[in-house]
């Protein structure tokens, strides 16, 4: 029977677990009035939280205690946010505060909460979303009042920093009423506006005063808006350590208007650093490459090759020299093996019929030989016999064989036959040639032949 | 040039490109040569971008839609 029962501790521990898995408990607003108030020796707070018709018993430990910025006391109106669990040793549920501010700001400060809660479940803080600031901004759109000293320092530090830049201010309402709908219409105005297409960053920022008077950045309008530009924000709102919503949603959070201008551009200094530094390199780099190849032409000309250049030939004449041995050594190898193939193919030859053609035209050319030769030894006799006879008949005329009866020819000394005596003078030496032998003769007289 | 319509981030990207492209790597003279002439030409037009650039004026789009020069607007 006694398991039906169970112990005071699982009951406290099984409605403790109640608590402990309802999101709702987990974290909740709450207002209230302090009554009870007793803080601890190690500055644990204690205290009960009440209304006109319930309480509920609240812890605060030290840790969050400490960053109260009021002293609590009986009575004093507090908005408080925490968790709602059960603390077993007194089997009774209570408040755990985590955050506690004095009622005066109205509700501003827990729609603040509860906002920033929403929207961080929802994702819009996440680091994912934040998109990158381009390096080298093209046009920074400020939406801001024109007027005041803080838009003069953006401009003015971005001015400095990075020429370059086109910047318009776009001047917004950022504060009290018409806040809301001016930002929401000038943030959609340059993601959507042909002027402004170039637009790669944008500031949103305050002309200064407090925080309360800033309270549409922290709408949920603004923030949703912010979160959805296209374009990179940088949230120039909040100062130092007020946070706003928006500074959340936004891409990137300033601490200062002039923080968000330094954010939004690249320093000249940094780039005219950067440029000499790239402008040095480039100039070392070509001049190590310049030395690097004089160094190697150097290395070159030194180089045996063009120290002995007939090396370079007498080298290739060896090896042509060797190439042209091995091409005969081949050629040889190659014909061997040819002439063993055509043996080996005239082995496969019906020879007998072969040698005998071979035989019968050597018989022929024998015959046609000899014919050949027969012919020759006839035609030879002819033209032997054609020549004496023609020799006995130049015998016959010769001029010899008429000098031998008695005839001689005259020839002067330029050795012309003289056929005249007019031919020759008086005392003129001429030869006389005779059968056998010539001789030097005179004219001493001359006498014309007289015809009877 | 008429490589000057390069955005000065664009140029001092080339730049320092090719000086990286000239620092490493087996590059031809000729290609050297070439490399060394285009990055001192980039370098030339990240100097003048920054100098032609104090000429470009802030201008304001008033809530009436009209656009005036900042600098008319005197911080109070």
């Amino acid at each position: 029977m006694s398991d039906l029962y169970i112990s005071v501790a699982t009951l406290t521990q099984y409605i403790k677990r109640k608590f402990d898995v309802d999101p709702y408990m987990q974290k909740i607003w709450i207002k209230g009035e302090i009554s009870n108030f007793r803080p601890s020796q190690r500055g644990h707070l204690y205290f009960t939280l009440k209304d006109d018709k319930a309480r509920i018993f609240a812890a605060m430990f030290n840790g969050q205690a400490r960053q109260l910025d009021f002293e609590p006391a009986d009575g004093t109106k507090v908005l408080v946010s925490g968790s709602v669990s059960v603390y077993e040793e007194s089997g009774r549920y209570q408040l755990y505060v985590q955050e506690m501010m004095i009622d005066g700001t109205g509700n501003l400060f827990l729609a603040f909460q509860k906002l920033k809660q929403d929207l961080e479940k929802e994702g819009l803080f996440s680091d994912a979303k934040k998109k990158p600031l381009p390096s080298f901004p093209k046009h920074i759109a400020v939406l801001t009042s024109p007027y005041g000293a803080a838009v003069h320092d953006m401009v003015s530090t971005m001015k400095r920093r990075y020429p370059l830049v086109q910047i318009t201010v776009i001047a917004t309402t950022v504060q009290g009423e018409g806040a809301i709908p001016s930002l929401i219409r000038n943030l959609r105005l340059v993601q959507n506006d042909p002027s402004f297409s170039d637009v790669d960053v944008v500031i949103v920022g305050r002309g200064g005063g407090s925080i309360e008077e800033l309270w549409a950045f922290n709408e949920e309008e603004v923030a949703r808006e912010i979160a959805a530009c296209s374009i990179p924000v940088i949230s120039a709102v909040g100062h130092e350590t007020d946070f706003t919503i928006a500074d959340f949603v936004s891409d990137l959070r300033a601490p200062t208007p002039t923080g968000a201008a330094e954010m939004a551009t690249p320093d000249i200094v940094d780039l005219m650093h950067r440029l000499h530094q790239a402008s040095e390199r480039l100039d070392t780099a070509i001049r190590i490459k310049l030395r690097g190849y004089h160094s190697r032409l150097t290395y070159l000309i030194q180089s045996y090759v063009l120290k002995n250049p007939k090396m370079t030939y007498l080298k290739k004449e060896e090896r042509l020299d060797s190439g042209l041995e091995r091409l005969h050594m081949v050629m040889r190898s190659n014909m061997q093996k040819r002439q063993i193939k055509l043996q080996a193919v005239y082995s496969k030859l019906p020879v007998r019929s072969f040698q005998d053609q071979i035989e019968h035209r050597f018989l022929e050319v024998a015959m046609y030989k000899k014919q050949l030769e027969a012919g020759l030894q006839y035609q030879l006799k002819q033209k032997q016999n054609m020549y004496m006879f023609a020799l006995k008949q130049l015998e016959a005329y010769s001029p010899i064989h008429i000098m031998q009866r008695g005839f001689s020819i005259p020839q002067n000394e330029t050795g012309e036959v003289i056929r005249s005596i007019d031919a020759i003078e008086i005392s003129e030496n001429f030869t006389l040639r005779l059968s056998d032998g010539q001789m030097r003769c005179t004219v001493t007289d001359k006498k014309p032949l007289s015809i009877h | 040039m008429e490589k000057h319509d390069l955005s000065f981030e664009a140029s001092l990207q080339k730049l320092e490109e090719i000086v990286q492209k000239l620092e490493q790597g087996e590059v031809l003279l000729e290609d050297a040569l070439k490399y060394y002439e285009d990055g001192m030409n980039y370098a030339k037009i990240c100097h003048d971008k920054l100098k032609e650039a104090d000429t470009q004026i802030t201008r304001v789009l008033q809530e009436n839609g009209s656009m005036t020069d900042f600098q008319s607007i005197k911080g109070e």
